[in-house]
């Protein structure tokens, strides 16, 4: 037993030195390169990759129309984002993160806007006292009439 | 980024404070040898009160996080006994080195986090964008933090992140990186002091370095998801039950409380872990330790009652699987496809070479403690291993998410607890305590020569 205690801990210090030898190159190394890609982008809110699920430019537009705290309803075209996501979902849960502190409800009839993304709020049959088309046409704010 | 970099000092004084008022330390010398410990411990409580006055709407800022600094420390004050001196353990230049080169790849990892936006899919649509919803909306506002899906994960990581924000003036997705890379900081130097106080310099400051040096560890640690921050407070709460069990020092139980509480309120997991965690210490402990242990679990439970509450008043129920199909065995097998790729799925990633040989490491240690009669370590070790490997498969066999799916998007990060915490257990497993003893590194000098 004593030669157990003896060198088991020398053993388990060269496992971490070899484990650490193993990683630390690859670790190292991804940082830089993430560090090279990411470099100069300046944008706090920016998601990379998501992001053209709603472009900066569009939520900028969503954004002035909606007031802190609004309720909203995102309604987005059909389609498949990923396995396992549709677009519908993809574009509503980057419509959450993105347009804070506005807030997104799941149920056109509880919303007080509706935010089209690529389809007509029209279709969902509620009254508007204002609707506003982003200057690309995608991007629909339609207020609801109370 | 200099605000940031300020605040991060205000929650190493906050911490600082509270390791004497939790009873971390008891006194001025042992506050200098457990200073390494202060920043994480000023994050957890920082972390713990901010997610709890977030539920009724408080917000915390730099303003409440001085306040509280202060009150804290005249607490402190009249706590802490000005006596003591510490016998310092003695470093080597292998530990030394080992660890300033687990700070230095820290440093340029942090430096990459200072410019990576949010990116993967978890990390801005669940957690930036709760931080972002506290931050603007000034605490759990119910429309969102009732709705927003997955409404059940709790608030720990995101009200720290909002405190950032208020450091801050305003949202930012890219900073909030940063903030991981300190609590990866802040890891090393509480691991590394926790160990050093037990085994020798070397061993510790390896044991770190291959710990924060894994490419899942870094790679995760990158993308705002709450793994790697759980694993953090996981792995430091075991380490601390641990040297309880085997040394019996109520200091540590008391940290194990802390970050164990911690853990319950970063991620649901976090409730697996620690009462995987309690249940070995429970069994390992003995009687000798039976009450303490209860008492660990108590605090645990009291970190997380509020969150709990918040959760039961809004009928918050977790999509993704029922905790009461765990206990029924017709459920469980009609599902039994599932236990096949989930076993084969969670082995691959716990043996993945991205966390290099972390938990062959630790496996190592487990037999080698067996084998040298350190037997009470050696169960805990054992049974936190097993109980958090089958807690993680079951509670992919209970999802009602497809198994590909579900394995393919969580099963790599949720193992991250259990590789960081079975490797953070390791240098205790075979390490000589300096003096051979079971807790005399901390004691008094006065002490020794009475």
């Amino acid at each position: 037993m004593a030669d157990v205690r003896r060198v088991a801990a020398p053993a388990v210090a060269v496992l971490a030195l070899v484990s650490a030898a193993i990683t630390f190159p690859h670790a190292w190394s991804w940082a830089s390169d993430q560090r090279s890609s990411f470099e100069g982008l300046d944008s706090p809110t920016l998601v990379f990759k998501y992001q053209q699920l709603l472009p900066a430019e569009a939520v900028a537009f969503v954004q002035t129309r909606l007031r802190p705290k609004q309720r909203y309803y995102v309604l987005p075209r059909e389609g498949d984002f990923f396995a396992g996501v549709s677009y519908p979902t993809a574009v509503r849960t980057f419509a959450r993160y993105a347009l804070l502190p506005a807030v997104q409800v799941q149920d056109p009839r509880s919303a007080d806007a509706v935010v089209g993304v690529g389809a007509d709020p029209g279709t969902l049959g509620l009254a508007y006292a204002k609707v506003e088309w982003d200057p690309n046409g995608t991007v629909v704010v339609a207020q609801v009439k109370r | 980024m200099t605000r940031l970099l300020l605040l991060q000092l205000l929650f190493l004084a906050l911490g600082a404070g509270a390791l004497p008022v939790l009873g971390i330390v008891r006194d001025r010398a042992e506050l200098r040898a457990r200073l390494p410990l202060a920043y994480l411990v000023g994050v957890a409580v920082a972390g713990i009160v901010a997610a709890h006055l977030a539920l009724v709407n408080a917000a915390v800022g730099v303003t409440e996080l001085v306040v509280l600094t202060i009150v804290v420390w005249l607490v402190a004050w009249r706590r802490l006994r000005a006596a003591g001196s510490r016998e310092h353990s003695p470093l080597d230049v292998v530990g030394v080195v080992a660890l300033l080169l687990a700070l230095f790849l820290l440093a340029h990892v942090t430096r990459m986090l200072e410019t990576r936006p949010l990116y993967e899919w978890d990390g801005w649509a669940i957690w930036a964008t709760k931080a972002r919803a506290l931050f603007e909306l000034g605490g759990a506002y119910q429309p969102v933090f009732t709705t927003y899906p997955p409404v059940q994960h709790p608030l720990l990581l995101p009200a720290l992140e909002a405190i950032d924000f208020h450091a801050l003036g305003r949202f930012d997705g890219t900073l909030l990186h940063v903030q991981l890379g300190l609590l990866a900081f802040g890891f090393a130097a509480a691991a590394w002091t926790l160990l050093r106080e037990r085994v020798p310099a070397a061993l510790a400051g390896l044991t770190v370095l291959a710990i924060v040096s894994a490419t899942a560890f870094v790679k995760q640690l990158s993308t705002n998801y709450a793994d790697v921050p759980l694993a953090i407070f996981v792995a430091l709460g075991a380490i601390c039950l641990a040297r309880w069990l085997a040394e019996g020092d109520a200091t540590l139980a008391r940290a194990a409380a802390l970050f164990l509480g911690a853990a319950t309120l970063t991620k649901p997991e976090g409730l697996l872990f620690a009462a995987a965690a309690l249940a070995a210490a429970l069994a390992a402990g003995g009687r000798a330790r039976a009450r303490g242990t209860a008492l660990v679990a108590l605090a645990t439970a009291l970190v997380l009652l509020p969150w709990r509450i918040f959760v039961a008043g809004h009928h918050l129920k977790n999509p993704e699987y029922s905790l009461g199909d765990a206990l029924n065995p017709a459920y469980l097998a009609d599902h039994a496809d599932r236990l096949g790729p989930t076993l084969r799925s969670v082995a691959g990633h716990a043996f993945s070479l991205d966390w290099g040989l972390l938990l062959p490491l630790a496996l190592a240690a487990i037999v080698a403690a067996l084998l040298a009669g350190r037997t009470r370590l050696a169960v805990f070790a054992i049974l936190w291993t097993l109980f958090s490997f089958l807690g993680i498969v079951l509670v992919f066999w209970i999802s009602v998410v497809p198994v590909e799916l579900t394995l393919r998007w969580a099963a790599y990060r949720t193992v991250a607890s259990l590789v960081v915490g079975a490797a953070a257990l390791a240098p205790l497993l075979v390490g000589q305590s300096r003096e051979g003893g079971e807790r005399r590194l901390l004691l008094p000098l006065r002490r020794h020569q009475a």
